[in-house]
């Protein structure tokens, strides 16, 4: 089930909230929440949820040895077994095809590459499950005795599928405990709409004018040989904004609907884009895989305490890594290499140098770093990849512009601009400078209502016109 | 504008958080999450250098502003009587200290309403900060127009929250008030709107989906049947067919669903300026351009036209294709060969004439092809499927047609037509540059055509291009450009021709074809629809259908060439009713001639024309066909093959495949 759908935001979230609505108790409502999970997750991979089930099983079960055996040997095994599960989970799912494929292709061997089809959110709980059980090993967090309140806290369906990456310290104590004011209600709500709203009206839509500019993924991208150099920054430009709002749109849903039921999830997305340099960019964009990686690996590296050449390694393996998680193709491992070598670059010297130059000096060098980042990030054909980069810097002989480049700008020019504006804080600024007067009080917390009433219609009507349009971070 | 969580830590406080989070969120400004993590380390900072201790000591610094606050209360008379209650709440906030560093605006707000101008002198200490905004917390909470269950609501969480204070050990005390401005007690209220609305609109709509009657059967504008109710099977569900089906259907078949989609479209037509009424939908496509050996077509590769007894000559079309020759020599883009290709036949439906037709898988369907619409807002408005090529593709299916000629030997003719599409003649100029040249498409074609004759219609519906030749409104040709098309293969096929004036004309009006889906539903072409011209032959002649393996006669329908139910969408199938089936014609024309036309629709429009210049016609669509053409040629005595299809097939991969394997 994907949440941009009628079926999920008519249907599903209705019952769900009925049913939780209802439920008295902390356990039945911790219930509701897991059986609506394990559907949401069925509803998809009706096979894997038993996989999901049971790989949920193994980690409890790691984590309860861990916490009986602290300071034995018997915690250092049942912490190595929980990570080679769920490293080889992970390896086996998602990238046992591309070794092979990789493997052959040098070898000039033929081993049958296993047809296995990624199951949905594999990336994210895995990396869920792994925190857990190494926070209970470092005795961060209380391990969790009931094996359904775990399974809840795996399988939870706001971030079941395409993350923020939840780490169990995070909803620890709500898992056993928490209550839904009013306002934690109504914020809820908000921000989930505004998150529907975010990939309906503005992804989807940019999505349009990327295959407009590049053509379809599925056709080998028969646009970028032709596109002009223009097109080839609108086309790039539009990428950025449609994975901005793509993933934080269902970030916002994700966190929206914890809130609704209680919970709170750290920020995922801090307005990347007002970046001041591919450092900041990284602090602000998907916060919780970022930290994720920084904790359980940059650290454990031996992160920036055993002199600087061990520093730059570090970097650069974390970001290799974290490019690679983000699917298996080689567009993916050079995105996190590049982006490791960018902030090694200004970890150096870069960095310093930038903080004295005025802010948009840094501003207009990450975002247009940023931009190139998304061109590797989407073409997954490293041939398309190369005439992209032709036609952005006007080396394969196309025009600067083009009839079809300036249908589409022209075209779509308010929604750009819309879009634009809406990735830089500009809304929370403005409700702040309005509600310090009574009026602008009245009226922004109207605006509210209207806006939420209004996003939630204009993305229904745009949803009945889509019948297939997965979130991106599906795939990852 | 995001909400930031206010988000417990856990840690022995967590317990008041939480219920400091159940009374004082609800009145807190959502701020950027920037702020949170400012407040959340701010908050850190304090929870390990600052117990709470050093906070509460504090206090009684504060103490005499609060002592002011009850004497302020008389004068608020319509304060609640729970106040003291509430009022004893912000005391548990010295734990909560991430708060203040959150709540800038409302900080400043109270000071600034009393008009004071000491403001700076007045505010307090950093140390008092938190007991400040307590205060302004807590005016938020008193709201004259509360609900009398809120306000108990709100009292008892008040205790509540206070034995769980005092359980962790906080002091109690009165503390000091700030002005918080009125008008923000009403923030309870807007969350309450709030929440009705949105709840009202997921569980009506919800509600109205869940229970409300459904559409079902055939839907004209994307000429396919709705989505039914999946039926329940094991290996459905296990390969998650059925869950899929299931959403599948619940957006499908929601009422009225044009209706709602035309106006999601007046919504994203808001999305920026469209100029010169030009409109591009979908992507681009992949075309080799100008890299024709025109040269080649002028060597002109004769071909003999036999015709039973006698012979004669002819040159092949591709000789008079001069005129295109210079335009072809015109832009070298060079370019490689790639795989993809675009194509704009739709999925043909069965021509049952109940409600409910059969669905053919049709490897050509539209799949992000790119259209083009002229003349947006006007009756002249004009959707057109735009053409890529690539040439490699257009040599193969030459290659698949010299096949076939090799195959019936030279006593029977190979003709190809492979006709251009409307943007052809009425692509905007400036916007034609960016796809394939379809001329040159169809000299490439001839090009490699051996002992295969070419009818290159490019001229002919060039020279006819002011006449109502193509729709506007979909992907096919009139019956008008089918006429002059025809007319230029009967010349070159040395039969009679039977010219229009001596044709019955039929109309049919208020014809909106396939581009009003693939245009993602513009609704000016609905506006102004097309009429569609047709042409009854006035000879005699009978007409027989068969099944695809040409077998069995198909008795289910009315065997007549012109069907008078086709409407709609459909009315392209006024013309043999559709593509399934095996047409047999035979006519009073006697002449030994037995023309066999393999054709996509686009050839459908040709068939009447022949009604007068054929002893037999035989129409066989080769993407349905089940017998090898050579075993049908043999069985019906062909002395004449056209290949009559749009020119999108010709350079669709899946189509030439189609081709090749009913052969032999």
């Amino acid at each position: 089930m994907v949440f941009a759908d009628l079926f999920f935001i008519y249907l599903f979230i209705p019952l769900c909230l009925l049913c939780y609505f209802l439920a008295k108790s902390i356990n039945a409502k911790n219930a509701v929440l897991l059986i609506f999970s394990l559907i949401f997750y069925a509803w998809g991979e009706p096979v894997w949820v038993v996989m999901l089930i049971g790989y949920a099983y193994l980690n409890y079960k790691c984590g309860l040895l861990i916490g009986r055996s602290r300071n034995k040997p018997a915690a250092k095994h049942a912490l190595l077994l929980a990570v080679i599960v769920d490293l080889g989970v992970l390896g086996v799912f998602k990238y046992s095809g591309f070794f092979v494929e990789n493997l052959n292709a040098l070898l000039h061997i033929s081993i049958p590459v296993p047809q296995i089809r990624l199951p949905i959110g594999i990336s994210f709980y895995t990396f869920q499950t792994l925190s857990y059980t190494i926070d209970c090993y470092r005795n961060k967090v209380k391990v969790q005795k009931s094996y359904s309140r775990f399974l809840l806290y795996v399988s939870m369906f706001p971030q079941l599928v395409a993350g923020p990456i939840v780490r169990y310290s995070t909803i620890a104590a709500e898992i056993n405990h928490r209550s839904v004011s009013q306002a934690d209600f109504a914020a809820g709500l908000t921000r989930m709409i505004r998150g529907i709203g975010k990939k309906v009206i503005i992804a989807n839509s940019m999505s349009t004018i990327v295959t407009g500019c590049f053509g379809a993924a599925d056709q080998g991208y028969p646009g970028v040989k032709t596109v002009s150099a223009l097109g080839a920054f609108l086309g790039a430009t539009a990428v950025a904004l449609q994975y901005y709002f793509d993933f934080s749109g269902y970030s916002d849903i994700a966190i929206g609907l914890g809130r609704i039921f209680g919970f709170h999830f750290d920020e995922n997305f801090d307005y990347p884009y007002i970046c001041k340099s591919i450092t900041d960019f990284w602090r602000r964009w998907h916060i919780s895989l970022s930290s994720w990686f920084r904790d359980y690996v940059y650290i454990p590296l031996g992160g920036n305490r055993r002199g600087l050449k061990r520093q730059c390694i570090n970097i650069m393996i974390v970001w290799a890594l974290t490019g690679f998680w983000h699917g298996a193709s080689w567009n993916f491992m050079l995105w996190g290499v590049y982006f490791g070598v960018l902030l090694l670059i200004e970890k150096l010297f870069l960095l310093k140098r930038l903080e004295k130059l005025p802010f948009w000096v840094g501003h207009i060098y990450a975002l247009f770093l940023v931009i190139i980042g998304w061109g590797i990030f989407h073409f997954d054909d490293l041939g398309a990849l190369g005439k992209f980069f032709g036609a952005l810097f006007c080396l394969n002989g196309n025009p600067f512009s083009s009839e079809i480049t300036r249908n589409i700008l022209s075209g779509n020019i308010f929604l750009l601009i819309a879009a634009v504006l809406f990735s830089f804080p500009i809304v929370p600024a403005i409700r702040k400078k309005m509600i310090k007067t009574e009026k602008g009080y009245y009226l922004a917390n109207s605006l509210t209502i209207v806006l939420n009433v209004a996003i939630l219609i204009i993305s229904s009507l745009m949803l009945v016109n889509n019948t297939n349009n997965p979130f991106l971070y599906f795939r990852f | 504008m995001p909400d930031n969580n206010k988000k417990p830590q856990p840690g022995p406080n967590t317990q008041i958080f939480n219920a400091m989070n159940e009374d004082c969120v609800e009145m807190l400004d959502r701020h950027h999450a920037e702020e949170v993590k400012a407040a959340q380390a701010k908050k850190r900072r304090r929870a390990q250098a600052v117990p709470q201790r050093p906070v509460n000591t504090q206090r009684p610094v504060v103490r005499p502003a609060n002592e002011q606050q009850p004497a302020e209360r008389p004068a608020n008379a319509q304060q609640p009587a729970e106040r003291p209650a509430n009022a004893q709440r912000p005391a548990e906030r010295p734990a909560n200290a991430q708060r203040p560093a959150e709540r800038p605006a409302n900080a400043q707000r109270p000071a600034e309403r009393p008009a004071n101008p000491q403001r700076p002198a007045q505010r307090p200490a950093n140390a008092e900060r938190p007991a400040q905004r307590r205060a302004d917390a807590q005016r938020t909470v008193q709201r004259k127009s509360r609900p009398e269950a809120a306000v108990q609501r709100s009292a008892r969480r008040a205790e509540d929250a206070q034995k769980r204070t005092d359980n962790a050990g906080a002091a109690v005390r009165p503390r000091r008030k700030k002005k918080q401005p009125k008008y923000k007690r009403y923030q309870r209220v807007f969350n309450l709107i709030n929440i009705a609305a949105c709840l009202l609109l997921l569980f009506g709509i919800g509600l109205r989906l869940l229970i409300g009657k459904r559409a079902s059967g055939f839907l004209q504008s994307e000429n396919r049947n709705l989505a039914e109710f999946p039926t329940f099977s094991l290996s459905s569900y296990f390969s998650g067919d059925y869950t899929s089906d299931i959403t599948y259907y619940y957006t499908d078949t929601i009422p009225n669903r044009e209706g709602l989609r035309n106006l999601a479209n007046k919504f994203t037509d808001h999305f920026g300026l469209h100029k010169d009424d030009v409109e591009i939908i979908g992507s681009p496509v992949q075309a080799d351009k100008g890299s024709v050996e025109s040269s080649k077509a002028d060597e002109g590769n004769a071909v003999t036209v036999y015709t039973g007894g006698r012979e004669e000559t002819t040159t092949s079309a591709a000789v008079t294709t001069g005129s295109g020759a210079a335009a072809v020599s015109e832009s070298a883009v060079s370019s490689d060969a790639a795989v993809s290709q675009t194509e704009t036949q739709p999925a043909e439906t069965e021509p049952v004439q109940t409600k409910k037709r059969t669905e053919i898988p049709d490897e050509g369907e539209v799949v992000n092809q790119a259209v083009i619409v002229s003349g947006k807002g006007t009756p002249e408005v004009r959707a057109m499927p735009m053409f890529g090529g690539i040439y490699d593709v257009g040599r193969q299916y030459a290659g698949v047609l010299n096949d076939y000629k090799a195959m019936v030997g030279d006593k029977v003719n190979v003709y190809n037509m492979s006709v251009p599409l409307s943007s052809a003649f009425y692509c905007p100029k400036n916007l034609a540059a960016n796809y394939s040249d379809q001329h040159d498409c169809i000299i490439n074609i001839a090009n490699s055509l051996d002992k295969v004759i070419n009818i290159d219609v490019f001229p002919t519906l060039q020279e006819h291009s002011d006449e109502y030749i193509f729709f506007r409104t979909d992907h096919h040709w009139e019956p008008l450009g089918a006429y002059y098309a025809a007319q230029e293969f009967c010349k070159t096929a040395s039969v009679p021709f039977v010219e229009l004036k001596d044709m019955e004309e039929c109309t049919k009006e208020n014809f909106t074809g396939s581009m009003y889906g693939y245009s993602n539903y513009l609704e000016d072409l609905k506006t102004w629809p097309d009429t569609f011209y047709y042409y009854k032959p006035k000879n005699e002649y009978t007409i027989q259908y068969y099944d695809e393996t040409f077998t069995n006669p198909d008795t289910s329908r009315e065997q007549t060439l012109f069907y008078s139910w086709a409407d709609g969408v459909n009315t392209y199938s006024t013309i043999l009713g559709g593509d399934l089936d095996i047409a047999e014609i035979k006519t009073d024309v006697h002449n030994g001639r037995t023309l066999v036309v393999i054709k996509n629709s686009y050839g459908n429009a040709l068939i009447p024309f022949f009604v007068g210049s054929f002893e037999k016609v035989y129409v066989v669509d080769f993407r349905y066909v089940e017998i090898t053409m050579q075993d049908f040629f043999q069985r019906v005595g062909a002395t004449d093959v056209l290949f009559g299809m749009a020119m999108s097939s010709c350079y669709t991969p899946g189509h030439i495949d189609a081709i090749r394997e009913i052969m032999q």
